[in-house]
């Protein structure tokens, strides 16, 4: 499945309300795996962000040892913190919607990004996901053990992420 | 003598302990089963709709992939989005095996399915140079038939099988419950442990109690007994110094002698009264008073009363007026003995409390339901009165307004407490009102009925007459009128031949000086045996018998003597009139049920053995005189 190109469309409201912060981003080289879209002021096409494996790698690319509910035992995951790609994009917003390969979606606050130190895994284990993997990329929050138990935020690890929209 | 601890702390505090315990486990356990049972509740409805979604989710992408290959066949859609779709789909049926509820054989079997589908397939779909539209329509058939089979699997178990879905998801509730379930038996049976335990031990205390209350019974029948015994002991020589002394003043003696004889006659009949006291205190205590029922005029009792301390209230200057109202001639049914007991306390207690002025008797009468009728004796003096403090004391044993009193006074100071009791066992009471410095009014209070045909009647004996110090004149004095010169000792007895029985030298001594009037034939038994064999011999118009003596005593004698005249080895019944100082109610009771005719209680009183002698003639007069010939 390829993504749709964009409609010609606009100037984006917000992008022009925060001039200074507006900046072009790269345009992807590789496979898009990731589009942003919504109130950001970086964009590198018709007012959405996409990214490609290359360019998730050079954001704060972190590495974590974590539970999950869905998974056994501790897991390794690696890729960019949720807060490097919300400033790569200039991100200007209280919620996003992050929705899967498969039209799942689900609604994460914009703090949850800093206060849980979350990240958009794209590796398990040091292997890259396949989408029956639950790739290619998914929203994990570093838990313990026995919080992950408790599932407090089995709702937003959304898996197979390949869209976020920021919104007020 | 009563268990003084009713808490012992040790066994009794660590058992209630332990139920308290119990309770609050059991009340935890209910809380917490309800918690754990809600929260299993959830768990099985979030385990079932999760699974709902997680096979709803499988179907969609099975549909979804079968989609993307149509597409594919028909130039729609490139090889990749099939690639993503098979992804998409395989990621689905890992959830669906991996979810919580995999126990669900056939969907998991079907789940199974979709995987090894995939995997046969992975390699074409993904690497093979070639992906030919007629291979795409193959996958495109087998994976709507399989989605189909998952889906008609589902709808089975998920539609037509709930109840094993539920029961597969809550099988842990179950489990919780029974766990549970078995925790609170284990409670209530420890709490029924407990209340066993408790009502064993109840019982035990009680049969212990029951125990000490027989124990202390027996004690008070030990003391009861003893009571007796010395009465009886004390009895038997005061026996022969009242018939002495009565004796002795009839004999020619100078003043100072006169006196000195009155003291000791005096002495002796005071020593009597304490006895008899303290036998009354005995019996009250055992509630052995034993009243009988007999027809008698209250008015009669009264007036004799008052005439019987007339010479004592006469000699301090005080006058006696007694009260009765008209037509209090009438008669009533009720122990008259412990009435006139009652009566003569009050008047001689006012007699001796008074020392100038007036003692009134007065009577009155009230009639009750039921035929029932009141009586009410009052006595009032003009004495000191009863200091204010002292009003209750007075009816205590042992106890006078003023215990110097005592000494003034004398007595026992059990009399009022005697008579109250006495009136309360008739079914009334003792009040008194006093004031101090003016005198008192002692009144009693007794229920009696009216007679019917048949009660017996009471005889007016001297021996319902108190202890005085001087016989008073008997009604049967014709058993004493002498003719002239049959007083003369050389002269063959003309009176009755009397057995008398009594292992004590000195009582048959006092018993033959009684009865000199009777002129009569007096022949000496030393024990029960010489009785019997005296009585064999016949000829005996009365038989005085003492009870206890060693050997075979009066009562074994008694029974001997009556059944040889049952036999017809005698001739003819012989009156027996036991003489005995034992005379509690319940022996003279038994005396009389073993076929005695009187019984004349010890020490021995000139007029009451005479009087009983005369009551016997007077019965036996028509077939046998008894009279001084």
């Amino acid at each position: 499945m390829t993504f749709k190109s964009a409609i010609l469309a606009g100037a984006m409201a917000l992008a022009t309300a925060l001039p200074a912060l507006a900046a072009d981003l790269p345009a992807p080289e590789g496979r898009v795996v990731l589009e942003v879209s919504g109130g950001i002021a970086n964009t590198n096409g018709d007012g959405v962000a996409q990214f490609d494996i290359a360019m998730l790698e050079g954001l704060d690319w972190r590495e974590i040892e974590t539970y999950t509910s869905f998974t056994e035992g501790m897991q390794t995951f690696a890729g960019p913190t949720l807060v490097s790609l919300l400033a790569a994009v200039g991100a200007d917003g209280t919620t996003m919607t992050a929705t899967a390969i498969n039209d799942y979606f689900v609604t994460i606050p914009v703090d949850h990004a800093d206060r849980h130190n979350v990240i958009l895994a794209a590796e398990m284990n040091g292997k890259r996901m396949r989408i029956r993997d639950k790739g290619p990329l998914w929203v994990v929050y570093p838990l313990s053990e026995a919080d992950a138990a408790k599932k407090p935020f089995d709702t937003e690890m959304i898996w197979q992420l390949n869209r976020l929209e920021i919104s007020e | 003598m009563k268990p003084t601890s009713p808490f012992r702390p040790t066994g009794r505090t660590l058992r209630a302990l332990l139920a308290v315990g119990l309770v609050g486990i059991l009340l935890v356990s209910l809380l917490l089963v309800r918690e754990r049972l809600d929260e299993e509740e959830k768990r099985a409805t979030y385990v079932m709709s999760s699974l709902s979604w997680k096979v709803s989710e499988a179907l969609l992408e099975s549909q979804k992939m079968v989609t993307a290959l149509g597409l594919y066949e028909q130039g729609g859609a490139d090889r990749e989005d099939v690639i993503v779709a098979a992804e998409l789909l395989w990621s689905r049926t890992d959830v669906l095996l991996q979810s919580e509820f995999n126990k669900h054989v056939t969907l998991v079997e079907a789940g199974q399915a979709l995987q090894a589908y995939l995997s046969r397939n992975e390699e074409q779909i993904y690497d093979a140079a070639e992906f030919p539209v007629h291979m795409a329509a193959a996958m495109r058939e087998e994976l709507s038939e399989a989605a189909r089979d998952m889906r008609a699997i589902w709808i089975r178990d998920f539609l037509g099988n709930r109840a094993t879905i539920h029961a597969t998801a809550t099988q842990d509730i179950a489990d919780a419950r029974a766990f549970f379930e078995r925790l609170i038996m284990a409670c209530v049976a420890l709490l029924a442990l407990y209340m066993i335990a408790e009502i064993r031990g109840a019982q035990r205390a009680q049969v212990r109690e029951h125990k000490l209350r027989k124990e202390a019974l027996s004690a008070s029948e030990a003391k009861s007994d003893f009571l007796a015994n010395v009465s009886h002991e004390i009895r038997t020589p005061l026996n022969g110094v009242i018939g002495m002394a009565q004796e002795l003043a009839e004999t020619q003696q100078t003043e100072d002698q006169r006196q000195m004889t009155q003291v000791i006659a005096s002495s002796a009949e005071l020593l009597l009264g304490t006895i008899n006291d303290v036998l009354d205190i005995s019996k009250i205590e055992r509630g052995r008073m034993a009243l009988k029922d007999l027809v008698f005029a209250p008015a009669e009792r009264v007036r004799l009363s008052a005439e019987l301390y007339s010479p004592q209230a006469q000699a301090k200057e005080v006058r006696i007026v007694t009260k009765v109202p008209p037509g209090a001639g009438a008669e009533l049914v009720a122990d008259p003995l412990r009435f006139t007991q009652v009566v003569n306390n009050l008047v001689s207690n006012a007699v001796k409390f008074t020392d100038s002025g007036e003692v009134t008797v007065s009577l009155a009468f009230a009639e009750r339901k039921g035929g029932l009728c009141e009586v009410e004796v009052a006595v009032s003096d003009t004495g000191p009165g009863v200091p204010e403090g002292a009003l209750d004391q007075i009816f205590r044993p042992f106890s006078q307004a003023d215990t110097s009193a005592t000494r003034q006074h004398g007595g026992t100071g059990l009399g009022l407490t005697i008579s109250r009791a006495i009136c309360k066992e008739m079914g009334g009471d003792i009040s008194v009102d006093s004031e101090p410095g003016r005198g008192s009014v002692f009144t009693a209070r007794f229920m009696m009925r009216a007679p019917r045909d048949g009660d017996p009647r009471a005889t007016l004996g001297a021996a319902s007459l108190p202890p005085k110090p001087k016989a008073a004149p008997t009604k049967h004095a014709n058993l004493q009128d002498q003719k002239p010169g049959t007083l003369s000792k050389d002269k063959a007895p003309k009176g009755p031949n009397i057995l008398l029985v009594d292992d004590s030298a000195t009582n048959r001594l006092v018993m033959k000086r009684l009865l000199k009037s009777l002129d009569a034939r007096i022949e000496e038994a030393e024990s029960g045996l010489d009785a019997v064999r005296l009585a064999e011999t016949g000829g005996f118009d009365l038989i005085l018998m003492d009870i206890q003596m060693p050997g075979m005593d009066g009562m074994e004698a008694t029974t001997e003597i009556r059944a040889k005249e049952a036999r017809g080895e005698t001739a003819g019944r012989v009156p027996i009139i036991a003489v005995t100082a034992n005379v509690m109610s319940h022996q003279v009771e038994t005396y009389r049920a073993l076929g005695m005719d009187e019984v004349v209680a010890k020490p021995v009183r000139k007029a009451e053995i005479l009087d009983a002698i005369g009551q016997l003639s007077g019965q036996a007069g028509k077939r046998q005189d008894m009279r001084p010939h």
